[in-house]
């Protein structure tokens, strides 16, 4: 290839100005037909690249057509519940994880504010009482046919709420 | 599955479970004969409640036998029906947490007759004792529930 040629070239893709050399008319034909050369093939090559997609889609498709037509369509309760738990999984996983602080601040708060103790007073017998103890709340309390009365005893194995009645007849007959 | 999804479960149901407990209370309970003899005599299982039946009311007599015994569950808002040697008792859980229980315990004689109804809130784990005379001698329900 001559150098003049490749000046020639060099205008045609427009690299460089060489019109002067233009004044020569084979030079004329020649950089005409370098550029119908390059518009063939950049329409060869963007038909090449528009082929390819078209040809992977087409692909794809079969491939899908394919798995729909083999695989039978899964139902029922189990399928339905999992298939929740895999949508809503960053739900589910936010829930737990907010059970789990308010749980940790419960267990938490329940170890600091835990249970006083003091020892019962006056005999010494060393019987622990909680200080919040509290006792057996009496709501409601019906004897019929006898007097009731309620005690609290307290020693070493705990306290204990005792609801005795005496029958009527007894309380007559005392 | 991926296994973290078995592990969130796995916690929900966890920590799901105390909540369904609080629907529970176990209970023990004891049916005693009270009366008075030459020698004073007490049934090993009456142990935990040795001292205690020792007080009044209950110093009145020295002889204490077990008549009845057992265990049961009490689930919210479902009475439970204890059938005593002498009579029988109705136990009822109202409500609970963690340290009360909201009872209702009737007891009848064993003619039938009520004797108790009562409505109360205990702690957990105490013992509850419901006498009556029954001529010279008592007659106790003991129960504690958790």
């Amino acid at each position: 290839m001559k150098n003049h040629d490749i000046e020639l070239m060099e205008h045609a893709d427009g690299e460089r100005d060489h019109a002067d050399r233009l004044r020569d008319p084979v030079a004329r034909q020649k950089v005409d037909a370098i550029g119908e050369l390059g518009e063939l093939v950049r329409g060869h090559l963007e038909l090449s690249a528009d082929a390819v997609p078209a040809a992977r889609f087409e692909q794809i498709w079969d491939k899908v057509d394919k798995e729909i037509a083999t695989k039978p369509a899964r139902s029922g309760l189990w399928f339905g519940i999992t298939t929740w738990f895999e949508r809503y999984r960053g739900h589910v996983v936010t829930g737990v994880v907010s059970a789990g602080a308010v749980a940790a601040l419960a267990l938490v708060l329940r170890t600091t504010h835990g249970e006083t103790t003091a020892k019962g007073g006056g005999g010494g017998n060393g019987n622990v009482i909680p200080v919040s103890y509290r006792p057996t709340e009496i709501e409601s309390l019906d004897t019929p046919g006898g007097d009731s009365t309620v005690f609290n005893l307290q020693d070493e194995d705990g306290p204990a709420t005792v609801i005795w009645v005496t029958p009527e007849d007894t309380v007559e007959g005392i | 599955m991926s296994g973290r999804f078995w592990l969130a479960l796995a916690f929900v149901l966890g920590t799901a479970a105390p909540a369904l407990a609080d629907d529970k209370a176990e209970c023990d309970y004891l049916e005693i004969s009270a009366s008075s003899g030459k020698d004073a005599a007490m049934d090993g299982a009456l142990k935990p409640l040795e001292k205690k039946l020792k007080k009044p009311p209950f110093s009145s007599w020295n002889v204490f036998h077990t008549l009845a015994s057992g265990h049961l569950t009490l689930v919210k808002d479902k009475p439970a029906t204890v059938k005593l040697k002498q009579g029988g008792a109705t136990l009822l859980l109202r409500d609970r947490s963690d340290k009360r229980l909201e009872l209702t315990i009737t007891i009848d004689d064993a003619g039938g007759k009520r004797v108790l109804d009562n409505k109360q809130s205990a702690n957990a784990g105490e013992w509850l004792l419901f006498g009556q005379n029954v001529g010279d001698n008592g007659h106790i329900l003991a129960l504690t529930c958790k």
